[in-house]
């Protein structure tokens, strides 16, 4: 197990390198010089002017004139020490400070929607597949390809204006903590959570639907049926258990995706978290934050990747004995 | 151990791992450093002098004259504005001249320096913390008296020295050690040679050479004066030279101070019970208790949170000034009788300028005329902004600088567009493009939807036009370099004097946009810097316009977009810029009517 694990963890380290450099490397070759991006926008909308002497300056501010294996270098040790890549460019704000604020929001965010999808997920799928090909199969089904074929922000956008011409009713502003206010958390937090949980819930519903429809099949079943066990009791004693493992390791690997899921709707609902701050960044040309957040989410991807594998070695021990 | 025992372990390993999360996350503080809530000192004494000061040089307005006082105003209550994103750059004015800086910082800040634009009149300058000011008879000397009741939010007396600290800071930046501050490039800075502070009540800037407007260059309103020197002093002197007012907790001059900041999602001021200002009767200002400032980072959430009434005014700024079908939508919700559109001037002068530099048919003046005969203004408005928007000239037709009548002049005029469309096909033959040409068009990424509707009546005229939609830093490259024959232009632009930057002659200005070597127009900002008074260089404006947009038309100048926001019917008191949507925005005279 230990050995499964270290060489887990040893695979890790090189995927996260390749990854930086990616994002590094990209920023970099997009065309355009940052000093100049900056100093044009304010001439192009502000009407001043610039000189050689200020692009100059600005790059030296920027860390530009590094040569682009030192600039990777400082950069990387910045991620790794704790500063995160220093601070950004359009708030003048450290990276670590932007983070440690904007993170736990999005976690947040990212947890009200597992635990809802949890909730209502396998239930229903476990229900669908007990009563497959009837009529409420079809309808969670049906429910299940609607959260997974529209798209996220769309369907926000339907929920909003839903509420504002039918109700007369928004979500308030104003983001607030949930031991400051739960209720006002709340009202903000959970058409974000709902949203993102009907698309990570429909995903589920159908593992645990397949899943179920095949343990169902299986001769153990059969035997326990045959032995005079009431359907509950098979499914719960028999069934599910088998059923959970693909479940979990499935969900945990798509509980990565939920965080990049979250950058649009924290926009639209106005919460203060890590994909608010992507856009706003990518749209102030803040490549520090970008570069940054990008890897944070990177890592975030990747060490949830590796709990799943460790979770899922741990639960299956032919795994790790493969 | 069974498999059911190991399912659940894992289990309780998966929720354990959510519940630690959780716990974490909903521990961290909402409310971040810097939080800067120092409330008024009590030392400080109440504001009670009215504005009613005056400079020598243009017509003195005291402050509140432009607003909608219809009805007797009353103190109290909480406004809840939208602002579109944070304020970058620390909230430094200094740093950035965006709309999300002014639109919360205008309360905070207030507006101006010593000075500012009158609210009304764009032409003149109005007192801000200066009672009176004056220059010396070769204009190489401006004199400031400073009121003697302004105070700190945290109610430490403003003094000449403030006033010194905060210009030399501008004009000179500072160095410590091996850490510079970049000097900023407002358009007074470069004329400035030295400050002084003779007492605590006097500023006496001294220029490099005579600056007859540098009243109003000084006056322009994003030149905020926002830099404690008690408090930013330290700070730089400890090597820390790009201090921001946000670093030194936003303690500023304006009508509100800062109750609460929490980034991403709101600003709280609170009314400053020692602002200096009152009202036309002897008021003290600000009416309001305050203002939440929500950020509200995406248009159709702040159109949604206004129309359920959790917003009491929508925000300013690219993208969030209201289109026409999103302002028929909260007509349509509301009714027009809940609701106050605020219509305004935005004071960028879109213009296709052109290079005369780079060989080809914009060398020849009858071409570039053809051109500005044959573009539709109105058509172009219509499809750009859905007919938010005016034709101008170089300057808002509506403000002193613009000559009077331009728009009924050919080019502009749609009564005579089809007259002017032959005429401009006949000048294209007699310059030798009977056919048209082939001509390389530079826009700005951004403005692409600006761009595209120009390309098509250019091509209607017979040009074959090569779009090339760049982004900024390339822009900027190929601005110093030249290398395009046409390129959009949209500066936003309070003073004539302002223009010197994109119009001025290659050898003057590498980044103007308009390419020439005629120094004719170089000799209009020299004259505009050394006219004595707000009346010749209104006559120098209007001559500098003639010539450069109708006689030479190094560009052919189009519109500017009017601004279309809302509030709800019972916000009263809101100054409506007349000529610029980034100004007056201090909401000092704002009260509730509920």
């Amino acid at each position: 197990m230990q050995k499964y694990i270290a060489r887990r963890v040893l695979l890790f380290i090189p995927t996260l390198i390749l990854a930086s450099i990616l994002i590094f490397g990209i920023l970099r070759i997009l065309p355009g010089d940052v000093a100049l991006a900056i100093l044009g926008q304010e001439a192009a909308e502000g009407g001043g002017g610039y000189t050689e002497t200020q692009i100059r300056e600005l790059r030296a501010e920027l860390g530009l004139d590094d040569p682009l294996p030192i600039q990777y270098v400082k950069w990387a040790w910045s991620m790794v020490n704790g500063e995160f890549g220093g601070e950004s460019i359009r708030s003048t704000e450290p990276l670590s400070s932007i983070i440690a604020r904007r993170l736990p929001v999005t976690l947040q965010l990212t947890v009200y929607t597992v635990l809802l999808s949890i909730i209502v997920a396998v239930p229903l799928g476990v229900f669908s597949a007990l009563y497959q090909d009837k009529w409420p199969d079809y309808v969670l089904r049906m429910g299940a390809i609607l959260g997974q074929s529209m798209p996220n922000f769309w369907i926000a956008l339907l929920l909003l204006l839903f509420m504002v011409t039918q109700i007369g009713w928004s979500p308030p502003l104003g983001y607030s903590n949930i031991w400051v206010d739960p209720f006002h958390h709340l009202q903000i937090m959970i058409w974000p959570a709902l949203i993102l949980a009907w698309r990570f819930s429909a995903y589920m519903t159908r593992i645990t639907r397949s899943g179920m429809l095949e343990v169902l099949a299986q001769d153990y079943v059969r035997t326990a049926k045959a032995k005079g066990l009431g359907q509950g009791l098979v499914v719960r004693r028999h069934s599910l258990p088998n059923v959970l493992i693909p479940v979990i390791t499935l969900g945990g690997l798509e509980v990565s995706t939920l965080l990049g899921g979250t950058v649009i709707l924290e926009n639209l609902f106005g919460i203060p978290g890590l994909g608010q701050e992507i856009v706003q960044a990518s749209v102030g040309r803040d490549f520090p934050v970008v570069q940054s957040l990008a890897m944070m989410l990177v890592f975030f991807m990747l060490g949830l990747n590796l709990v799943v594998d460790i979770a899922y070695s741990y639960v299956d021990p032919r795994v790790r004995y493969s | 151990m069974t498999i059911n025992n190991r399912v659940l372990k894992a289990l309780v390993l998966f929720t354990s791992i959510l519940a630690l999360t959780m716990v974490l996350a909903a521990c961290t503080s909402d409310e971040p450093d810097p939080t800067p809530t120092s409330a008024p000192d009590t030392q400080a004494p109440a504001a009670t002098a009215a504005p009613s000061d005056s400079g020598d040089g243009a017509a003195p307005a005291p402050t509140p004259t432009a607003m909608m006082m219809e009805e007797e105003s009353r103190y109290g209550g909480i406004a809840n504005f939208s602002t579109r994103a944070d304020p970058p750059l620390g909230w430094d004015p200094m740093r950035s001249g965006s709309i999300s800086v002014l639109m919360p910082a205008g309360s905070l800040f207030g507006m101006g320096n010593m000075i500012r634009q009158c609210p009304d009149d764009g032409t003149a300058v109005c007192p801000g913390v200066a009672t009176e000011w004056s220059k010396n008879a070769d204009g190489t000397a401006w004199t400031f008296t400073l009121r003697d009741n302004v105070y700190w939010h945290d109610g430490v007396k403003l003094t000449a020295a403030d006033v010194k600290f905060w210009l030399e800071l501008a004009v000179f930046g500072v160095t410590v050690g091996e850490n510079s501050r970049r000097p900023v490039s407002w358009n007074f800075a470069r004329w400035v040679e030295s400050v002084e502070a003779p007492d605590d009540l006097t500023v006496v800037i001294n220029l490099k050479s005579p600056v007859f407007d540098f009243d109003q260059l000084l006056a322009v309103d994003n030149q905020i004066l926002a830099h404690p020197r008690h408090l930013m002093q330290p700070e730089i002197d400890a090597g820390n030279v790009n201090v921001s007012p946000l670093d030194v907790g936003l303690v500023a001059l304006g009508p509100y101070y800062l109750e609460e900041y929490r980034p991403g999602s709101v600003a709280k001021m609170r009314r400053f019970d020692q602002y200096y200002k009152t009202d036309e009767a002897g008021n003290q200002l600000p009416y309001l208790d305050g203002i939440d400032f929500y950020i509200t980072p995406d248009p159709s959430g702040m159109d949604t949170a206004f129309r359920t009434g959790r917003l009491d005014a929508t925000a300013r700024g690219s993208g969030f000034q209201l289109t026409p079908e999103r302002e028929a939508a909260i007509l349509s919700t509301l009714g027009p009788e809940r609701v106050t559109i605020l219509e305004m001037a935005q004071s960028s002068f879109w213009a296709l300028a052109f290079n005369t530099l780079r060989e080809g048919p914009l060398q020849d003046v009858r071409v570039r005329q053809a051109i500005h005969l044959w573009l539709d203004r109105p058509e172009l408005v219509q499809v750009t902004f859905g007919g938010f928007g005016k034709m101008t000239g170089m300057f808002d037709p509506d403000t002193a600088w613009a000559n009077p009548g331009l728009m009924e002049t050919p080019g502009w005029n749609p009564a005579t567009k089809d007259a002017d469309r032959q005429q401009a096909k006949a000048q294209l033959a007699e310059a030798g493009y009977p056919d048209g040409f082939e001509a390389e068009f530079m826009c700005r990424r951004l403005w692409g939807f600006v761009c595209e509707p120009l390309v098509g009546q250019l091509e209607d005229l017979g040009i074959s036009i090569d779009l090339q939609l760049v982004d900024d830093a390339t822009r900027a490259a190929r601005t110093l370099e030249g290398s395009y024959d046409m390129v959009m232009s949209g500066p936003t632009l309070a003073l004539p004097s302002q223009y010197g930057s994109i119009t001025s002659s290659a050898g003057t200005s590498a980044t103007a946009d308009s390419k020439h070597n005629d120094t004719k127009v170089d000799d209009f900002f020299v004259r505009l810097a050394s006219a004595g008074s707000v009346e010749e260089r209104i006559e120098i404006a209007q001559e500098m316009e003639r010539y450069i947009a109708v006689e030479q038309a190094y560009g052919a100048w189009l519109y500017t977009e009017n601004t279309h926001t809302v509030v709800r019917e019972y916000v009263k008191g809101i100054q409506v810029p007349i000529d610029n949507y980034r100004r007056n925005l201090d909401f000092a005279t704002v009260w509730l009517d509920k």
